[in-house]
This record gives structure tokens, sequence and C-alpha cells, in this order.
């Protein structure tokens, strides 16, 4: 490994173990809503692990999910909300609570990440089925279903809306916003933990077929890799993380975007590197978010986190934007 | 060692084929046409980078369909036109050349310094000229390829000077002459009379004539191919490197 890149990676593996012990120690109060910075007692560190563990998990997810569809799609814009997998999982939220309505029953939490991960799943067979030419995803094509599919299910959320009492729509705004779950459930974040280190150790022992892909089809193919399979695994691979995160905490807006663009800056651009440097800056971006909602207090509780990574990660975004055109003029 | 049986594929309104040729081993063969006559089509379908929709290519005796990727990476290596990988750096570039076939430094480094990109190796690939990227995807090829495989390269000098194209026919003549096999396409009909021992004629999508170059390369042929008068230049009358003026210079 060269220098500058295990400088980055290590750079960014102290930096998420300080945001996560900083979350073990901060906390809010549930009842005075005052701001502790202490070692949690036996009775609220459990909280607190769950609530690391969770913003862990799903900024590491997040991040790894965006690295497989930017070099699946070739595309520096590719995120897991392109795939519609997030508007999917909103729509099935949705339903969970139109139908609960409709019953005179109050949706449990546990049916509503159900139903976020079907809808997220459905969304995601239907990107495939309609993004495959000749047999294989097309990265185009792929991109244009995920926007299609997305805008459909954003327009069945506005309809199912109008449909609910307004405490429920304010329940679904809640959820959309994305969130770290200081209570997640068990089940679901061992899932999600499993994959995501399932599919980070498959990023890096076959890092070379990712990196091939960059190389267009016909280079790679030419040099053995098989470009649709790949494509195919990692895009089955990022919408099964994203189904498990927007399942767990709701959409969370940046975090895939950013997190492999400061992976890149830091590690370069090789797979191998790449995706764990993603993977440490997803989770370094959504615990921190997640300490530093803990401090803000507006009156109406604590912000979700989804809208301090979006606060965080959009002017991040700008700034490398800017110095990408300035790269490119020279 | 590769052999096109009845070849055809068609996108849109063009037609290549049927094309049936033999490319004669340890040559080296150039594919000359005008633009729009299939040439890095055909490239592309004998490398096996492509799908043909009727025929097909052998390789070694071989269908190349049914050649695992390996075998195939290790016995042809292909080098288009729009080549990617702008984002790594020239040595990681050419050491994807291995991926399927095992790490290999010594080849890498061979062939970044046959292509004479050494002080180059760790910049992006992006970040280089269009000829200084162009020998960067012709040394993944040569990091690639077998000695005695195949090479497959759509215009190769096309964005080289003078000085480094020459570098490139000497390096593609070395490789012929320890057992390897080299196909081309190419517009610089001076250096196809230069570099060439075959050449194949390729107009509309049909393959009008294959041969030895010293027969095929004269004005009424390729008159007939371009549609434009053609004349045998004679020292002085053009600027060319002298190279090409003095026949298989390369050699």
């Amino acid at each position: 490994m060269s220098r500058p890149r295990a400088l980055g990676l290590i750079c960014l593996a102290i930096l998420a173990v300080g945001v996560v012990a900083l979350r073990l120690f901060i906390d809010r109060d549930p009842i005075t809503g005052e701001v502790s910075l202490q070692w949690a007692g036996p009775q609220w560190l459990d909280l607190r692990l769950g609530a690391a563990f969770a913003g862990a998990a799903l900024g590491a997810a997040l991040a790894i999910s965006g690295a497989l569809l930017q070099a699946a799609l070739q595309n520096p814009l590719a995120s897991p909300s392109l795939l519609g997998v997030a508007s999917g999982a909103g729509l099935g939220v949705m339903v969970v609570l139109w139908g609960a309505h409709a019953c005179a029953m109050t949706a449990a939490t546990g049916l509503l990440m159900t139903g976020a991960f079907v809808g997220a799943l459905l969304a995601l067979l239907i990107v495939l089925r309609l993004g495959t030419r000749g047999g294989w995803p097309d990265p185009v094509t792929t991109i244009l279903a995920g926007v299609i599919v997305s805008t459909m299910a954003m327009a069945g959320i506005v309809l199912l809306q109008g449909l609910v009492p307004e405490g429920l729509r304010g329940r679904f705004l809640a959820w959309a916003m994305g969130t770290v779950p200081d209570l997640p459930s068990r089940g679901l974040l061992i899932a999600l933990g499993a994959l995501t280190v399932l599919l980070l150790l498959a990023c890096i022992c076959w890092s070379g077929w990712l990196d091939a892909l960059g190389l267009g089809d016909v280079a790679a193919t030419n040099i053995g890799a098989h470009p649709g399979a790949v494509r195919t695994a990692c895009l089955v691979g990022a919408g099964l993380l994203t189904a498990c995160c927007v399942a767990l905490g709701g959409p969370m807006a940046f975090v895939g975007l950013v997190a492999p663009h400061v992976a890149r800056l830091l590690v370069g651009p090789m797979h191998r590197f790449l995706v764990p440097g993603a993977a440490l800056a997803g989770l370094i971006l959504v615990v921190g978010a997640d300490s530093l909602r803990q401090m803000i207090d507006l009156g109406t509780g604590r912000l979700p986190v989804g809208v301090l990574t979006t606060l965080i990660g959009g002017p991040v975004f700008l700034i490398l934007l800017r110095r990408e055109v300035h790269r490119a003029q020279g | 060692m590769l052999r096109a049986e009845e070849l055809t594929v068609t996108l849109g309104a063009f037609t290549l084929g049927p094309i049936d040729v033999d490319l004669r081993s340890g040559a080296i063969t150039c594919v000359i046409g005008p633009n729009a006559a299939g040439k890095t089509t055909l490239l592309g379908l004998l490398a096996g980078v492509r799908r043909p929709d009727g025929g097909r290519v052998l390789l070694d005796g071989q269908a190349l369909s049914t050649v695992p990727r390996p075998l195939r990476a290790r016995r042809c290596a292909h080098v288009g036109h729009m080549s990617g990988g702008g984002l790594m750096s020239v040595e990681s570039l050419v050491a994807l050349g291995r991926l399927r076939l095992g790490r290999d430094q010594g080849r890498v480094d061979d062939s970044i310094e046959a292509m004479g990109l050494r002080d180059e190796r760790r910049r992006l690939v992006s970040s280089l000229s269009a000829g200084q990227q162009h020998r960067a995807h012709l040394a993944r090829a040569m990091a690639q390829v077998d000695p005695t495989g195949l090479l497959v390269l759509d215009e190769p000098t096309a964005d080289l000077d003078p000085d480094h194209a020459l570098g490139v026919w000497r390096l593609l003549r070395r490789f012929v002459n320890g057992g390897g096999t080299v196909l081309v396409s190419m517009h610089d009909l001076p250096a196809a009379g230069a570099v060439a021992d075959d050449v194949w004629l390729l107009q509309e999508g049909r393959l009008i004539e294959a041969g030895e170059a010293s027969t095929l390369l004269d004005p009424a042929r390729l008159e007939s191919l371009y549609g434009i008068a053609f004349a045998r230049t004679t020292p002085g009358d053009l600027p060319l490197p002298a190279w090409m003026l003095e026949g298989n210079a390369s050699h």
C-alpha cells in the first residue's frame, strides 16, 4: 500500500473511532432535555451503544452502496437514491400507514420497517428489470429507469398522503428525513451489519473487477472481466444495502453520494482502498451528525439526522464539485 | 492462429460480412479501408469483445466464444480507440491487464518501460496527452498478452508523433519476431506500406481482398478502395519519416 493511501485510511479510521467514542459519551436526557457529556451509566449504555452501532452501520452501508453504484454506472453522481430504492421504501411506508388507518389500527414500527423493506426491494427489482439491455444492466437505461420509478413512487406517496390524517403525514415526514434509531431493531441491525461487512470484504477481494469497469466494457471484457455480471452484482448489493438502511433509519440524503468522493480524494480511485475509505467516511458523517444533533435543541425535539447529513453533505459536495471543475480547467 | 468463418454483424443500417479470412501467424496484418468500412467492428469481433450475429471466430482452432475468459485474455489483447481508465494511474492501468492472469510486476514494469512511460507511471491517465494515454493502453495490452499471442490494435499510432510511432512499430515487430501476431487497423497508408506484412482491404463491410502488402498496396487497388487517385512517392516528394521510405524499417 502506498504511503498517501495508508495515511488517508489511517486518518479516516482514527476519526471514525473518535466520532463513535464521542457518540458513546454524548446524549440528551430524555426527561430534562439537557445535553450530557459523560460516560453513560449502565441503564443508558445500551441505548448509546445501539445508536452508535446503528449510525456506524447506516453510514458505512450507504457509503459502500454509493461507491458500488458509482463504479457500476460509471457516473460520479450515482447514489443510493438514484435507483428509486428510497422512494420505493417511502411508498411502502406510506402504504402501511394508509392501510393501518383504513383498518383503524396503529402501524407498529416493525410493520413500517417491513413496508419500507418490501417497497425498496420491489423498486429495485423493477429498476433492474427495466434497466436491462442485451441481458445485462445498461448504465444509462438503469439510471433512467431509477429516475422514472422514483418519480412514480413519489407521486404514489403524495396521493396516499391525501388519504391519511395530518398526524400520520407528520409521522411519514419524520421518517422521510431519516434518523439513527436509539432503539434499532436488533435483527435488522445484525442483518445490515453482516451484509455491510460481507460486501466490504467482497469489494476488497474483487476490487480489480470494480476497477475494470472504469476501462469501459470493451477493454474490461478483453482483460477477462465480465462487466455485465459485475454490474449486476454491484446493483443488487447496493440495492439490498440501501433497502436495509431505509428500513432501519429511513432515507438519508447525501451520505452515499459524498462519502465515496471524500474517500477518492484521500485514498485514490482504486477500489481496494476506495471502498473501505468510503465506508469510514460514511460512518464518520452519520455518527458525527448523530452526535451533533444531540447538542442542537430547536425546542421541538432533536433534529432528524438526515437534515444534518444534508446540511453537511450538501456544501461538502459543492466544494468537491468546484475542485473538480477547477482541476478540469487546468 | 485466428480464423473467421461466415462472420456477420448488423448495426442499424450497416452490415459487416459475411467475412471468411485467415490471419497469418507471426506477421503484422493491417486492415485498411475508408471511414465506416467496418474496421473497428471487425477488429472487435475478431478479438471477442463484440458478439457476431452469425458465423464464428476460431482462436487456436477453438471457437472464441467457448474459450475461457482468462485464456482469451492471455492469447489475445485488444486496444480500442476509445479506452477509459482515466481516473487510475498508468501503473494501475497496466497492472489491470493481469487481472485474470496473476500479478507479474516484471511484465508491468517492462511494458511501461517499453512504451516510454517510466516517468509517468504514477500520473493519472486522464492527465496525460492523447498519445501518452494510447501508449498506456498499449502497455496494458503488452503486459497482458503471451509472447506468442495476438495483439489486436485499432489505429495504434493515430495519436502518436513520428518518433513514438516508430517506437511502437519497432516494438510490434519485436513482438512478431518473438512468435507473436499483430492485427491493426490504420489510415496511414505509407506507414502501412512500411510495416505491414499482410493487408486486408475492407470496403462497406465487405472484405475485398487479403494478401501480401507488397502486392495489394498498389495505386489501382487503393483508387478503387478510396475513390481518389493514388501515385507512388519517391524520396524527396513528401516529407515522410525516413523509415517509411526504407521498406520494412521496423524490422
